[in-house]
């Protein structure tokens, strides 16, 4: 049968309707060839009336995934279904039966019991230039023999671009580049990349080259242009046919160097070199990244910047406490998510703890002592005890501190009674009784040196703690100077505490000779990391 | 030891909040490189006021409607003046050790606490006999803290601050209501200034000799607190401990059963705590904590990230604590011996 008419293109569509005697029982559907890479539908409906059933199969030359969404609630809420369609099969969706049975979507949700309209989109997920799905729907009426359905309108693109313009590269690094289409129904834009594969093309592959499926390749720094050609669904405004259309999509490619030259914590010292062709520019970043937290700072706030070599010192105390494990660079030249970035990880992580409240020790010397002598005793790693006499003030400082240099005995440390338990004479006790040593050693084993050691909690000497022995520890002021670098070498017990509104206690030790520590106060709140 | 918590009960009662954030990009000052010499302290830019600046005593009294008590610095001797209601002032030198004071008020039987630092790591409580104006007793300690009513005195023992071995926190509590000698353990003499208090907790510690250095780090207790936290009313105090992967915040009551202190623990994994965390490296701290009025109500407690911004906070009912009971005969100081 042919039927005439002088309307516009699709102004009259084939329906196809069947319908019982009395015309009380009827189905409908709507004649379509159209193949599409997107469906969307208007309406579908459900009640004890009504029914739908809708169907997309594949019209392609090969198998394709076919993704099939209900929305409901306004949209709010949707339905999802997935499978996998063979050249010419077709795929039922019976909303009714959806319902009625709960049966779940591909991610266990069902359809609300009291369901009766919504919309609904297909998709096809293997080709997103052309298409092959087509589209059909079937409503049952029992009641009235008179069918209301919503067209299925495919979704083509309006227009079509390269994902990015320019494309920034990174020497002899790989960079993807693809194409987008603006869709016609949803207003944004989607990655129809495969109807344009194995045709691309850059104008000078000394600078770049490009691969079937366009990831481009830095050859050398320089500028030169990229393009490609290929096919896409359309969309033609008032109607529901989607015309295959040709495109030709090209944009500027630039091929940029960049590398991270310094990153160093303790000195401040982190910059990087850019190159480019001339006329390039864009503001540099450089940032840490740590466990929870990151850390970005740009050179010159944020100003655009062209080929040359840049210092970006960070705002220390900005950093939040974490383990920062790499240091990052990138370049703003190109448009988001195409920028040259060069990340290194740090052989030397940098723990960083904030604001550290930092106190200091010493070891007293019985010559800066003054009060009058009482009975002590000293001893050696044979538990030989000695009776001497002593300062007074010395031994109370040598028990409080742990150690202590005599007038005449040499260095001498405190021992808590493991090394010679059972031969302490009688008066002896650990207040008042002192081993000899040759120097003062922290629990690293080594001679704790004033200016430069620090003592922690945890313990460093024991494997697995927040410290190391050896470790430098960074201390900052607030005006981002460098206060001091000193090196984990002792164990300091009270340092689990004291922290005085800080985050942590180190305990820094100090050359002093003084008795006591009447003149030997904080060193003071300081930021500080821990670069290993 | 404790009884251990359900688990479960703690999804319904945490509310976690992580803070902090990348902070937004700025260029900093240029470093000033030369700045690594020791005496190269610029207390300008140093964050906060310091703990420990003896050089800088600050000013330390304490006045109340008869009383008045005021630091006096004489070279390196502290005195405090004694001005009581009609009567002449009278000066109480300190102990020599004792480099700065940072608290002094009036405890019970007319008598002053003073607490103070000798080094930037241990503390000294001096106890004053204002009828007397002398020093009746002094001892050594870490994070001493005094209940609002001057009466008690909660601390950490005290081992050297340094070259002293693995050492662990054993948490006590002193009675300014009582004789030096009733404070330590039997056969203790009055003068030592480290055997000192009733032991809190750990449960079943006792009060020895060294019992505190040279401990196994793998066993040791660590107090998880900024501080010991009083009510107001002197009848409790609240600490949190670490041993291990376990949190312990301890509740110990020291109204009327004869001042030896009722503990009562509940645990907290570190799975626990640091869930929202996501972090191996979770060490938080005990940073606040609100006490229930009435037995019905519950205890909050806040606690806070060491080295991450970070807080958690719990809410316990008080019948959710354990009491450990064999606590008390264990610790029993020499005044009942």
């Amino acid at each position: 049968m042919t039927l005439a008419t002088t309307g516009l293109p699709d102004e009259v569509v084939a329906v196809a309707a069947s319908y019982d005697q009395a015309l009380h029982y009827g189905a409908q559907t709507p004649f379509s060839d159209q193949l599409a890479a997107h469906w969307v539908g208007s309406q579908w409906q459900y009640d004890p009336q009504h029914d739908s059933v809708i169907t997309t199969g594949n019209g392609g030359t090969k198998p394709t995934q076919a993704a099939f969404t209900l929305f409901y609630n306004q949209g709010t809420q949707k339905y999802q279904m997935e499978q996998t369609l063979q050249p010419g099969e077709q795929m039922w969706v019976d909303i009714g039966k959806l319902i009625r049975e709960s049966i779940p979507d591909k991610n266990g949700k069902t359809l609300p019991a009291d369901l009766t309209t919504g919309s609904y989109e297909i998709r096809d997920l293997n080709n997103h230039a052309i298409g092959t799905l087509f589209e059909g729907k079937v409503i049952y009426d029992k009641t009235y023999g008179h069918v209301t359905y919503g067209c299925g309108l495919c979704c083509g693109d309006k227009k079509i671009q390269l994902w990015y313009d320019p494309l920034s590269i990174p020497f002899a690094d790989p960079s993807d580049d693809g194409v987008n289409g603006w869709n016609a129904c949803g207003g944004f834009w989607e990655d129809i990349s495969d109807g344009f594969y194995g045709n691309w093309n850059v104008v000078n592959t000394s600078i770049a080259t490009v691969d079937y499926y366009g990831t481009h390749t830095g050859q050398s720094v320089g500028s030169t242009t990229s393009s490609t050609y290929g096919q896409f669904t359309g969309w033609r405004p008032g109607t529901v046919n989607c015309p295959v259309q040709g495109g030709s999509p090209g944009a500027p490619v630039n091929s940029v160097s960049i590398y991270i030259t310094n990153h160093d914590l303790e000195q401040n010292n982190f910059s990087s070199t850019v190159d480019s062709a001339a006329g390039v520019s864009g503001a540099l970043w450089m940032g840490t990244a740590g466990t929870t937290y990151g850390y970005s700072v740009s050179y010159n706030n944020d100003a655009n910047v062209g080929p040359g070599s840049y210092a970006v010192p960070f705002n220390r105390p900005g950093l939040q406490p974490d383990t920062y494990t790499t240091v990052r660079s990138t370049w703003y030249v190109g448009t988001e998510g195409a920028e040259p970035t060069e990340s290194i990880n740090l052989v030397r992580d940098y723990t960083v703890f904030g604001t550290v409240r930092h106190s200091t020790y010493n070891t007293p010397y019985e010559s800066s002592c003054t009060a009058n002598t009482q009975t002590a005793w000293i001893f050696n790693t044979s538990c030989n005890f000695t009776q001497v006499s002593l300062k007074s003030d010395f031994v109370t400082q040598t028990y409080i501190n742990g150690s202590g240099v005599s007038l005449n005995y040499g260095s001498l440390q405190y021992n808590s009674g493991s090394l010679c338990s059972g031969s302490y004479p009688t008066g002896a006790n650990t207040t008042n009784s002192f081993l000899q040593v040759t120097n003062i050693d922290g629990s690293c084993g080594t001679t704790v040196v004033g200016g430069d050691s620090v003592a922690t909690y945890p313990n460093p000497a024991i494997v697995g703690g927040t410290y190391v022995c050896g470790d430098n520890i960074l201390l900052v002021t607030s005006a981002n100077t460098n206060q001091a670098i000193k090196h984990v070498a002792d164990y300091c017990p009270a340092c689990s505490a004291g922290f005085n509104g800080t985050n942590g206690h180190i305990d820094n030790y100090n050359s002093s000779q003084a008795c006591s520590a009447h003149n030997l106060g904080d060193y003071g709140n300081f930021w500080t990391a821990d670069t290993h | 030891m404790c009884a251990r918590t359900d688990p479960t009960r703690l999804a319904a009662l945490a509310v976690a909040l992580t803070m902090g954030g990348d902070p937004a990009g700025y260029l900093g000052s240029k470093p000033d490189l030369n700045k690594s010499r020791e005496s190269q302290v610029d207390p300008h830019h140093a964050t906060g006021e310091t703990l420990f600046d003896p050089l800088h005593q600050r000013a330390i009294s304490y006045n109340d409607s008869d009383l008045s008590m005021k630091l006096l610095v004489v070279g390196q001797t502290l005195i405090v003046n004694v001005q009581k209601k009609g009567a002449p002032s009278k000066r109480i030198p300190l102990p020599s050790e004792l480099a700065q004071v940072n608290q002094i008020l009036r405890a019970s039987l007319n008598r002053a606490l003073v607490i103070g630092m000798v080094n930037g790591d241990a503390w000294e409580v001096s106890v004053l006999d204002l009828n007397a104006y002398t020093v009746t007793d002094s001892f050594l300690a870490y994070e001493p803290v005094a209940s609002p009513d001057g009466r008690y005195v909660a601390f950490i023992k005290f081992f050297p601050t340094h070259f002293a071995g693995e050492a662990e926190h054993h948490y006590m509590l002193y009675d300014a209501k009582l004789a030096a000698s009733e404070n330590r353990p039997a056969g203790t003499n009055s003068s030592d200034r480290v055997n000192v208090g009733i032991c809190v907790y750990p449960l079943h510690i006792g009060n020895h000799d060294g019992d505190n250095t040279n401990t196994d780090p793998q066993d040791a207790h660590i107090m998880a607190a900024d501080n010991f936290f009083w009510s107001s009313d002197s009848a409790i105090y609240s600490f949190a401990d670490k041993h291990g992967d376990i949190f312990t915040l301890v509740l110990a009551r020291v109204e009327g059963i004869n001042a030896i202190p009722v503990v009562s623990t509940i645990d907290i994994t570190k799975v626990e705590m640091c869930a929202s965390l996501h972090r191996q490296d979770c060490e938080v701290h005990l940073s606040a904590i609100d006490f229930a009025k009435r037995p019905e109500e519950s205890v909050h407690a806040i606690f806070r990230g060491i080295n991450v911004p970070f807080r958690q906070e719990f809410q316990f009912r008080l019948d959710q604590f354990a009491t450990p009971m064999a606590h008390q005969k264990e610790n029993t100081l020499s005044r009942r011996e």
